[in-house]
């Protein structure tokens, strides 16, 4: 049995240009005595060969009920998921075989080493060729050869992590699901996690990344889809989002929150105003904007004297601004 | 699917030498069982008394005749360690025997006229075991009567459950071994099932592009070792307290066994897919397992107790529960009996239920498999 197929078999199978789509696809759960919960409300998007697409949301919005959806352990209740061309729900084991997932927890076994973990996982997924040459392979590039034969109970979080993208990789998928894939890992492990992920897209595999970390959205995404209660709010590439909300932001700081709120209300009839503790940010339409706000400031008009203003300065919308701005403030349960 | 099963097999049992706490759950919890409870079963056989016989003559004589020579197929009723009247008082009193059976100074001339009676003194909290030595001195002055007048005697006409009386002991302890076979397969396929759940690694089994079969028949296959383990434990303890004949269990006690261990897999695979942790699994596999232990192992004790309710109900319940027959096979089978009349029926039902509760695991296996928010 194969557990990796070709770049031709696989456009065989499919026929279709995205490796991952979902078209209008729903689901929704009868809690009983309750009432109906939209886990995942009319999502749409289809990923193509090579790409890394990143699925960006709070908790609770439906990311991994999205990646259960993709690898059939759920069925839509509406719309459609098609995976190399099948419906994952309906033909698990074909898709399962071209498609690997890297989940949320960590999913291995803490008694074993990381080469017997590895082993057991090639062997259940019925891994062909030359399994411990593989298992080398996949060790070397995630950079945990040296502790193989350590128990996984001993390692880091990261080298966790590191290890269960060793593992995803071991049956050499087309597609791969990564499912908040540093969650809880330091920043040298994040970046060599980063950097192996980038150079499996650059290779031609195709990529679902869910996180919450804006970070790793911007490093690693080459498209972008925020969703928020299930829904899709905004769909394109870092860029394209960016041009979607204000661009120019004046970050003002003033030296309360009381007098921050004071300005925050008199300036209420600008284009995007927020505030958050004593720093007000102000959405502008262009640089000129920036130095009238600031006239304006000066001059003592918008609630606050001039001594009163700590620090401004001028900074560009980031992707954390652009999420903010498409899915509120308010936390999340 | 053999090289998934052999994968599986191998990790489970590398895991299990690691964790000594499985191992001790497992394997040593029933080993313990079955040694408290063979020498519970021993000290109830050979019954220790004091006599404190202050009587001499024929009638006396026959009494003390028949006490030595009681028995039943687990040996002798009594083990008298004094006739002497002084020493039986003093040892009775300083609580080296529970029992004092005194034959009075007037008992061969009140014997010699009908009338024989005889004191029994008893550290009794009126559990049966003390009940019993009542029971045992009645039936050596009924003998006596027997003796005299046969024509007196009552005519007892019993309905054997085996065509030959079996000793209590093997009897017992073959429900012991049932016990071993039920918890330990119980135990050990609820724990190695839960286990993928606690250590947050189901998803990586149910994400593999295979059926569920590898899964079930590998998970199978070490609590066969396992069990097979914890039955030769408890087994070779049995052969030291109980002197358990284990020649004996031969090819005719071994589907019976296989079809215990089968449903015991099939009821710890239900634990531990629907609980998805081992600590409740344990109790409850323990629990269910005593349930079995006294309904089905241990039937001929219920049925002394089942006079009505609850537990008449219960105890006629065991008629159609095929555990009760799959051990009363093993016991026949022991003793070269014919096979128990109810094995057939109980043959099927036993099919039937594996495949209920074998059924009943996938489809919780399977609805459980949404992993919503993570796991």
């Amino acid at each position: 049995m194969t557990t990796m197929a070709d770049p031709a078999s696989l456009r065989d199978l499919t026929g279709h240009d995205s490796v991952i789509e979902l078209d209008r696809v729903s689901v929704r759960f009868h809690r009983r005595g309750k009432e109906e919960f939209v886990a995942v409300r009319e999502l749409s998007f289809a990923i193509p060969r090579g790409q890394i697409f990143c699925l960006l949301g709070p908790n609770g919005s439906g990311k991994t009920t999205t990646i259960n959806l993709i690898c059939g352990l759920r069925k839509p209740t509406d719309g459609q998921v098609r995976v190399f061309g099948q419906e994952p729900h309906k033909e698990r084991k074909t898709v399962l075989r071209n498609l690997a997932v890297m989940p949320q927890e960590t999913a291995l076994y803490d008694s074993l080493n990381a080469r017997e973990n590895l082993l057991f996982h090639g062997n259940y997924y019925g891994v062909s060729g030359d399994l411990k040459a593989q298992v080398g392979e996949v060790l070397k590039l995630v950079q945990l050869t040296d502790r193989q034969n350590d128990r996984v109970g001993t390692y880091s979080g990261g080298m966790q992590r590191r290890l269960t993208l060793a593992r995803a990789l071991l049956t050499k998928p087309q597609a791969l699901l990564l499912d908040e894939p540093t969650l809880g890992v330091d920043v040298q492990s994040r970046q060599a996690i980063w950097d192996r992920v980038r150079e499996l897209a650059d290779g031609g595999m195709s990529v679902l990344l869910s996180t919450n970390y804006m970070e790793e959205a911007e490093t690693l995404a080459d498209r972008i889809l925020i969703i928020d209660r299930g829904a899709a709010v905004a769909e394109g590439t870092l860029a394209e989002l960016k041009a979607k909300v204000t661009a120019l932001r004046l970050v003002l700081r003033f030296a309360s929150p009381d007098v921050a709120q004071a300005a925050e209300h008199a300036m209420s009839a600008l284009h995007r105003v927020t505030r958050d503790d004593q720093v007000v940010t102000v959405g502008l339409e262009g640089s000129p904007q920036a130095l009238e706000v600031l006239a304006a400031l000066q001059q003592g008009r918008f609630g606050a004297q001039p001594r009163q203003i700590e620090s401004f300065e001028l900074k560009d919308a980031n992707l954390q601004d652009v999420f903010l701005e498409f899915t509120g403030r308010s936390l999340r349960n | 699917m053999f090289r998934a099963i052999r994968a599986l097999v191998r990790k489970d049992l590398v895991m299990t030498l690691r964790s000594p706490v499985f191992l001790v759950i497992s394997i040593l919890v029933p080993a313990l069982f079955a040694l408290l409870y063979s020498l519970i079963v021993q000290a109830a056989t050979t019954v220790p008394i004091v006599v404190a016989r202050d009587s001499q003559g024929v009638y006396s004589d026959q009494f003390m005749q028949i006490m030595r020579s009681m028995k039943s197929e687990d040996g002798k009723a009594w083990l008298i360690k004094t006739e002497d009247p002084e020493r039986a008082a003093e040892m009775y009193r300083d609580g080296d025997t529970i029992g004092l059976v005194r034959i009075p100074a007037g008992f061969d001339t009140a014997a010699a006229a009908g009338r024989a009676e005889v004191n029994l003194q008893l550290e009794n909290i009126n559990s049966d075991i003390t009940k019993n030595f009542e029971l045992r001195i009645e039936h050596i002055i009924r003998e006596m009567s027997v003796a005299s007048s046969p024509s007196a005697a009552v005519v007892i006409q019993e309905n054997p459950r085996f065509s030959k009386d079996m000793s209590f002991q093997r009897y017992m302890g073959t429900g012991l071994l049932m016990f071993t076979i039920l918890y330990a397969a119980m135990v050990n396929t609820g724990n190695l099932v839960a286990r993928e759940w606690e250590d947050r690694t189901a998803k990586g089994i149910v994400l593999a592009p295979r059926s569920f079969t590898p899964f079930i028949v590998g998970k199978w296959a070490v609590t066969s070792v396992q069990t097979l383990l914890s039955t030769a434990l408890v087994a070779g303890t049995l052969a030291l307290t109980l002197d358990y004949p284990l020649s004996r269990l031969g090819p005719g006690t071994w589907l019976p066994m296989l079809a215990l261990f089968f449903y015991g897999a099939a009821l710890g695979m239900l634990l531990g897919v629907a609980l998805r942790r081992s600590l409740p699994v344990v109790p409850l596999a323990a629990v269910l397992t005593l349930v079995h232990f006294l309904l089905c192992g241990f039937e001929s004790y219920l049925r002394g107790y089942a006079h009505g309710g609850l537990v008449e109900a219960l105890w006629l319940s065991t008629r159609y529960w095929p555990v009760a027959s799959m051990t009363d096979q093993i016991r026949a089978a022991m003793e070269g009996l014919p096979l128990v009349a109810t094995l057939p029926g109980a043959a099927g039902w036993m099919a039937a239920l594996v495949a209920v509760l074998v059924t009943s695991s996938v489809w919780f296996l399977r609805s459980r498999l949404t992993f919503t928010q993570g796991q």
